[in-house]
């Protein structure tokens, strides 16, 4: 249960931090998209990593989280990957912000 | 003049090949040992049901009655109980004495829970030796294998280091993974696969290297305790503090009762397991008596011990495994490299983070190919080596996967009883490489590529079938379901097998649509076998 968890928190977080690249956002939600909310997703993705890291210290120690840490973090980091090369439009149900941005939503 | 960044593109090229095929080898077979006390099990199918501990003092007394029926006059009893991971989840007992002459006579023996001795299995080396050929190499002297290791794994760190120098982009393309698209994609999968696990493939590298320091780095030791015979001794007795025997008075004692050490012991280190029981000069008045704990209790691989008096029972010295900082950092090291401390799903973990490690050197090395021959301007000479190299990825890279699985047929398939078994599992191992690297080279890359991919799917996803057809102990039986507890030990075998049976078959499947052989739709193209492929 701690594990999914971490994943839980580690995969939103990958996420969010690839939708704040313009590039991969255009994967995402099309390419007539302007790219926007950068800074949103990556303040999201920093700070879900950062949930991510401080939950596997605080359920599994210092010692044996760390290297926990690491695994989840690769684990998640692959998938994320993984589903944008092959699934780009899914990208966006990882992070849990399911809506494509809007120009409204510019700045 | 060349830019820094060029100057490590090409060590990264150079080094990344001249020990690709070693430090392939030793990726994957290393990251089967992540298995290693389970694959024993798994070649040893006549063993019985692992051993639980409930009661230790009852276990070590028990050892320890049969290390004294077994040699009566020993200069040391040690019994191991099954806590940890361990090579074989039984009691073991081992005994040294001296003989007349001198000759130091060991005796090793593993209990059941009843004290029974474990019964024999077939003769294999069972999964240690796969885990130990990943720096032994097997067939050679273990200390020129160290030494190549070591070497190996030093080219692999100026690998990893000038390949982070060399890669532009490493955070704007940190997510970028483009497929179909050629030559790009191979440089994109390389890139993803290391530096998704760069932790760890730093950490693995820069611990491997540790591990065979005190054959890699022998100069250095030998310049600082000189060079005689006793080097080795000083160093282990100050670095490692494993001190001489002492002398025994001859003056006879009964053997002290283990129960009361091991309640002190509990008492004393309220975190740690009893794991070995060390006696020496057991039945003599230098008596001593060491509890110690297991390394595979914790990352940082320290675990404590208290030394009794075997005579009066009096807590002599409670120490830690780390004696100095240094010492400290390399248990940390060695922790991680090994992953003892790692429970089922962080080994898990561990295992994916290997693979891919495999993954980096494969696609590295197929990338190597793929830009010398957009390079290639009808140099004949340039070209035949290309094509040797082309031609020895395929049976490398594809052929190892199949012949580690012909290891796991060879136990279940040779006879038992003929001469030299357990060596022969690891011939046919090595044959079976050998013949794959051969007909890479007599095939077609592009052939040679689909057909290899396509046997090692095959043959992973068999090897449970012929585990049920040879055996009782297979996913039938073995795996946990409502109502019964199976055996996830030997389960998870089973079920990497098939884990990686499916990843040999979509990896094969995309090098059949690339052949032509099926259109993207995955149905076959009529009459595609009899076409030459066409060129990339």
């Amino acid at each position: 249960m701690s594990w999914i968890i971490a994943l839980a928190l580690a995969i939103p977080g990958f996420a969010a931090l690839c939708l704040s690249v313009p590039k991969h956002q255009r994967q995402v939600f099309g390419s007539s998209a302007k790219a926007n909310r950068i800074r949103t997703y990556r303040i999201t993705g920093a700070a879900f990593i950062s949930l991510a890291s401080l939950w596997c210290v605080v359920a599994f120690g210092w010692s044996y989280g760390l290297v926990v840490l690491f695994g989840v973090l690769t684990l998640a980091a692959v998938l994320v990957i993984l589903m944008l090369a092959l699934r780009p439009s899914y990208v966006r149900y990882l992070c849990w912000m399911p809506y494509a941005p809007t120009n409204k939503d510019h700045g | 003049m060349q830019t820094l960044r060029q100057s490590m593109s090409w060590m990264h090229t150079w080094t990344g090949l001249l020990f690709g095929w070693v430090l392939y080898f030793m990726f994957l077979t290393g990251t089967a040992g992540y298995y290693d006390a389970e694959m024993d099990r798994w070649m040893r199918p006549e063993h019985p049901a692992p051993v639980e501990v409930t009661d230790p003092a009852a276990f070590v007394s028990m050892g320890l009655d049969h290390a004294a029926a077994a040699a009566p006059d020993a200069t040391e009893y040690r019994v191991f109980l099954p806590i940890a991971r361990t090579t074989t989840p039984f009691v073991r007992v081992f005994t040294t004495s001296q003989s007349e002459d001198g000759e130091i006579v060991r005796g090793r023996y593993e209990l059941l829970a009843d004290g029974s001795p474990l019964p024999a299995a077939r003769d294999t080396g069972g999964g240690q030796t796969l885990y130990r050929m990943h720096w032994t190499f097997h067939y050679i002297p273990a200390v020129i294998g160290e030494f190549i290791a070591g070497l190996a794994a030093v080219f692999m760190l100026a690998a990893i280091i000038s390949g982070i120098i060399t890669h532009k982009k490493i955070f704007s393309d940190f997510f970028t993974l483009r497929l179909a698209k050629g030559q790009r994609s191979w440089l994109d999968s390389h890139n993803v696969v290391s530096v998704m696990t760069l932790p760890y493939q730093i950490m693995i590298t820069f611990s491997g290297i540790l591990l065979v320091m005190t054959t890699f780095f022998l100069p250095i030791f030998i310049v600082h305790y000189g060079y005689n015979e006793n080097t080795q001794n000083t160093v282990l007795e100050e670095v490692f503090g494993i001190t001489d025997p002492v002398e025994r008075t001859g003056e006879n004692v009964a053997l002290i009762d283990i129960a009361p050490l091991i309640a002190r012991y509990e008492e004393l280190l309220p975190d740690e397991r009893v794991y070995i029981v060390t006696i020496t000069n057991p039945g003599d008045s230098t008596s001593t008596v060491q509890l110690s704990g297991t390394i595979a209790d914790g990352v940082l691989r320290e675990p404590a011990s208290v030394k009794f008096d075997g005579v009066t029972g009096e807590v002599l010295t409670v120490s830690r495994r780390k004696i100095t900082n240094t010492m400290g950092v390399i248990n940390l090291l060695e922790g991680l490299h090994e992953g003892l401390f790692a429970g089922p799903v962080l080994r898990i973990g561990f295992v994916i983070s290997g693979l891919m490690g495999g993954g980096m050197i494969a696609t590295g090395l197929v990338l190597w190919t793929k830009k010398r021959r957009q390079k290639l301007r009808g140099d004949d000479k340039a070209e035949r080596n290309l094509i040797i190299i082309e031609r020895l990825n395929v049976g490398v890279i594809a052929g190892l996967p199949i012949a580690i699985a012909a290891l796991f047929y060879a136990n279940r398939l040779v006879p038992v009883g003929i001469e030299g078994r357990a060596e022969w599992e690891v011939n046919v191992m090595f044959l079976t490489w050998l013949a794959l690297i051969v007909h890479g080279l007599a095939r077609k890359p592009q052939s040679a590529w689909l057909e290899q991919l396509s046997a090692a799917a095959a043959v992973f996803a068999f090897i449970p079938m012929l585990n049920a057809l040879t055996t009782d102990k297979h996913l039938g039986s073995t795996l946990p379901l409502p109502g019964r507890p199976g055996d996830p030990d030997l389960a998870v075998i089973d079920l990497w097998f098939l884990v990686i049976g499916a990843g040999f078959a979509y990896v094969a499947t995309i090098a059949a649509r690339k052949s032509g052989k099926i259109n993207k739709k995955g149905g076959a193209i009529e009459g595609a076998a009899s076409e030459p492929a066409p060129a990339e």
